[in-house]
């Protein structure tokens, strides 16, 4: 074990105030609109704070990490295109504004403004499926990095599992999006000290010629360039760039930050200004895991090769600090990723089967419910389940299950008149069609036929999914125009 | 060292450099937005 007392001081005491913050912060929920964003009064400083933080979890460290150390400098291109993607939305205001301005708590709500409540439902199931099981495998990567770098081996993964999936729950059920916001925001100034202190010692302890060398002799000129990687190439570039672009604009729990905005202006803000973080939040693990490379050897576990670096180099009293901000990345990321699928799952799919909406007390402990069920169902997937292919792009494909056509849906419902009900089902359904047979065929893949076998390339998997929910939307809305004519937007927006 | 190494290094420099500078920035300013926030009259009890 690697962990000293003055270690553990410094985690006891963050995890103690963590959640009494959590809890003191419920005093503010006074209705549904507080308790999901927030009385939508983030001003742009907390905004990015807590924007951010959702963005980084320990899983970030964790695929990033693990591209590092398969794949050398060339995966360093990710943040890049996921900075360009999010200035785009920034400094465009693309979706976001108009979500905004349309004062909805969710995504799908918007498919009932410019669609119809079915669509929502539709669309509300869809999303919840991805963010559920994109967000399944967070628990057990947080758990490995959290048990590699305290020294404890990989027997105590469980027990850090339910520890901190208790936690979170705890305070994100009572105080929703008050609690998820200050929370954030203590958890982005620790994580943050904690990152600058893991790159420090790493930079003190691995030569950079070292690591130029080592990338060179295993993966050659792919090591450098992201195009001659048999990882990566064109084909991945773009469908990382687009679906950045529609994460960026509709991933619920960043998209919900935008949304808690004091007003469209500052949620344009919030998403520029955080723009600029992320090619640092990508880079600073990649290149942690790169310098595992180098200093461990190419024969460590591809996940839990950077962890135990970070958890040999960093001194006593310093790995306190890293586990207290890998613990707060986490949780800032868990709570968000919880309020966020449990009020998808409460407002979109439980109430749109319902002709009357529930009132604002039963919404908001029906959400504590599903949240509460979503926290346990993790525990059990995140045990189970063997992903394929890395992190990085088992994230992806399970996150292009709903941006492809949540992005066909939404960028057409707003800047194309002639969207109409039947276009925003075949986009939501197409969209998902690729990425879940990637996720069905993929353990299959030895005994497909050859000209099935494209659909086990997750990179053409991801990109074919943007491209069939764009052309159902397309499709579909223009050969029924006449019997289902689009509905105007600005007639029903909420108030 | 090769100069594709040399030059994603220098990438990666500059972006954790933002990184930081964004996020020291955004904790010294986000307490007033904190306090702003926990503040609102109509939540106060």
């Amino acid at each position: 074990m690697t962990f000293n007392l003055f270690d553990w001081l410094i985690l006891i005491v963050y995890l103690l105030l963590t959640i009494a913050l959590g809890i003191w912060v419920k005093r503010y929920v006074e209705d549904l609109s507080g308790y999901l964003v927030a009385g939508r009064r983030i001003k742009v400083s907390l905004g990015v704070a807590t924007f951010a933080a959702t963005e980084i979890g320990t899983i970030t460290f964790m695929y990033f990490g693990e591209l590092g150390y398969v794949s050398g400098f060339s995966c360093f291109v990710i943040g890049l295109l996921a900075m360009l993607a999010y200035m785009f939305v920034g400094k465009t205001g693309f979706i976001i504004s108009a979500l905004r301005r349309h004062q909805v708590m969710t995504i799908p709500e918007f498919y009932e403004l410019r669609y119809s409540r079915r669509v929502r439902l539709i669309g509300g199931i869809i999303l919840f499926l991805g963010g559920v099981l994109n967000m399944g495998i967070f628990l057990k990567f947080d758990g490995i990095f959290l048990s590699e770098v305290m020294g404890f081996g990989p027997q105590a993964v469980a027990l850090i599992m339910v520890v901190m999936v208790v936690i979170v729950i705890a305070y994100t059920v009572l105080g929703g999006m008050f609690s998820v916001v200050v929370t954030d925001f203590l958890q982005f100034v620790i994580l943050s000290l904690s990152m600058i202190v893991a790159t420090i010692t790493v930079l003190l302890n691995v030569d950079l010629t070292r690591m130029s060398a080592m990338v060179t002799e295993q993966y050659g000129d792919g090591g450098i360039n992201p195009l001659v990687n048999p990882r990566f190439g064109w084909m991945f570039i773009v469908w990382i760039l687009i679906s950045n672009v529609a994460a960026g604009a509709l991933w619920q729990p960043g998209t919900s930050k935008a949304l808690a905005s004091e007003s469209p202006e500052v949620a344009r803000k919030v998403f520029f200004y955080t723009s600029l973080t992320f090619a640092g939040r990508a880079m600073v693990p990649m290149f942690w895991g790169v310098a595992a490379l180098a200093y461990l050897g190419p024969g460590e576990s591809t996940t839990a090769a950077m962890p135990k670096l970070l958890g040999m180099v960093t001194p006593h009293g310093f790995l306190g600090l890293l586990v207290a901000g890998m613990l707060a990345a986490s949780m800032s990321t868990y709570s968000a990723y919880l309020l966020a699928w449990s009020s998808v799952a409460t407002r979109d799919v439980i109430a749109c089967l319902r002709t009357t909406n529930f009132g604002e007390r039963t919404t908001i402990w029906i959400t504590r419910l599903v949240a509460t069920l979503i926290g346990t169902f993790l525990l059990v997937f995140g045990l189970w389940y063997q992903i394929p292919d890395t992190a990085f792009q088992y994230l992806f494909i399970t996150g292009a299950m709903y941006t492809a056509g949540a992005l066909g849906c939404v960028a057409a419902g707003i800047y194309w008149r002639r969207a109409n009900t039947v276009g925003a089902y075949c986009a939501l359904i197409m969209g998902a069609m690729a990425p879940a047979g990637f996720l069905i065929l993929e353990k299959w893949r030895g005994s497909m036929p050859t000209w099935m076998s494209f659909i086990t390339d997750v990179n053409v998997s991801g990109l074919l999914s943007f491209i069939l929910a764009f052309t159902g939307m397309v499709i579909g809305s223009l050969t029924t125009q006449k019997a289902f004519p689009p509905v105007k937007l600005g007639a029903e927006e909420t108030t | 060292m090769r100069t594709g190494a040399l030059l994603w290094l220098i990438i990666f420099a500059v972006s954790a450099a933002t990184f930081f500078v964004v996020a020291f920035i955004v904790s010294i300013n986000g307490f007033g937005d904190l306090r702003d926030l926990l503040s609102w009259p109509k939540a106060r009890k």
